[in-house]
């Protein structure tokens, strides 16, 4: 089975307890104002992976103890999503679910990669409702849910993270939650 | 959503990367090229013909070559000041912090500095992608020649290839300082932007060769 993907970063720390290897999908028809994962939308981009070449790349990275699948949106491609989640939960990690879409709105298979998950992210990113103190979320609407028992009740801060990525050969990378100002940092950096 | 997001940033820490993307950028060329890169191109051009010298020669030629490559490849070494032409401009730029910038643009109008600015802005996100492949290219390149010069360990003499094999060292010495020198100076300028925006930094991370920051806001 074969799920289109953007990108992939191992051992991210910020995307869920734990060091976690991170999936962004690729694709996402909600197009929210503000988004911004933009060149994540078109289905045309990234590339297809089957689902057990990726299993096996989860499997084989050191000390993550879960993945996480963003987007792009996951459950638009929810066939390939949920066989990925069954056999990363078969292999003993654990499941972080991004979603835009909210309960109401998923069909039996979206719902079932929800149920499957062990924290899930619901709703759409809205723009004015940005906050940049939330962990794990980008707006307050979206709400944060433990379908399964591994994380229920687990303590967390609130708080804004952002992994700022300095590569081998000097260009960098922000994932998660990052003020303008850093960003209008770093690109200054030129 | 979440953020995924790129974007490309060096700092300029070895003028021989910095000449080297300057040839294979379209936006930005030498205004007036160092002198010193010319010293190095007939150094360069010196060490490839090697007919009539001998061994000694050859080896006090390399010798100068490498040790003013390693010398351009020290961020000390960059000079103060640079001369680019930028569509049809010539600018001056200074070195401040680790960065070159202009500071005596002068424009008709906001209009036109808005122009200039989103120039110059693309040009350098240019320059700065033009950099890094170069970087990348040259270690490649000792590379390749490394395991060339292994095949001809028996067709040269023992001087000779102890001179090549000094040579290509010393430039993988100067690539890989001004790779690191940059890399120390850009996590410098985080952490002090970090530092400025009262934002802690976890210990960082160190995967392969790249090395992660992680960015708190409490």
């Amino acid at each position: 089975m074969l799920l289109r993907i953007a990108s992939n970063e191992e051992q991210s720390s910020i995307y869920g307890p734990g060091l976690r290897l991170v999936i962004w999908v690729q694709g996402c028809t909600l197009v929210c104002k503000g988004c911004w994962n933009t060149q994540f939308w078109p289905r045309k981009g990234g590339h297809d992976r089957t689902v057990e070449s990726l299993v096996e790349q989860i499997t084989k990275t050191e000390e993550i103890e879960g993945i996480t699948i963003l987007g792009g949106e996951p459950l638009e491609q929810a066939e390939a999503v949920h066989e990925l989640i069954l056999q990363v939960k078969e292999a003993g990690l654990s499941v972080f679910l991004y979603s835009g879409f909210e309960h109401h709105e998923l069909n039996d298979t979206q719902q079932a990669c929800v149920n499957a998950s062990d924290i899930v992210v619901l709703g759409r990113y809205v723009e004015e409702k940005r906050d940049v103190n939330l962990r794990w979320r980008g707006s307050s609407n979206q709400i944060l849910e433990f379908p399964t028992e591994r994380y229920r009740g687990i303590q967390f801060e609130e708080r804004g993270e952002c992994e700022v990525i300095v590569e081998e050969d000097g260009s960098i990378r922000v994932l998660g939650y990052p003020d303008p100002e850093l960003i209008a940092f770093i690109e200054s950096m030129n | 959503m979440s953020l995924y997001w790129r974007c490309n940033s060096s700092a300029i820490c070895s003028l021989l990367a910095l000449d080297e993307a300057l040839q294979h950028t379209s936006s930005i060329q030498w205004g007036n090229r160092p002198q010193v890169l010319v010293t190095i191109d007939k150094l360069r051009t010196a060490s490839l013909n090697e007919t009539g010298k001998t061994t000694q020669q050859k080896i006090e030629d390399v010798k100068r070559l490498t040790t003013l490559l390693s010398e351009l490849s020290s961020f000390a070494s960059l000079p103060r000041q640079i001369s680019i032409v930028l569509e049809g401009r010539n600018i001056s730029l200074k070195l401040e912090g680790n960065r070159y910038s202009a500071s005596n643009l002068r424009a008709s109008s906001q209009e036109e500095v808005n122009r200039m600015n989103a120039i110059a802005s693309k040009a350098m996100n240019e320059l700065s992608a033009k950099y890094r492949e170069a970087l990348q290219t040259a270690k490649d390149q000792i590379s390749r020649q490394e395991q060339l010069l292994d095949g001809l360990a028996n067709a040269l003499s023992a001087e000779e290839l102890e001179a090549r094999r000094a040579q290509l060292s010393a430039n993988r010495d100067a690539l890989l300082k001004a790779n690191n020198e940059e890399l120390k100076k850009q996590e410098e300028q985080l952490r002090a932007f970090a530092k400025e925006m009262n934002l802690e930094v976890k210990k960082p991370v160190r995967l392969g060769r790249k090395k992660k920051l992680v960015f708190i806001r409490r």
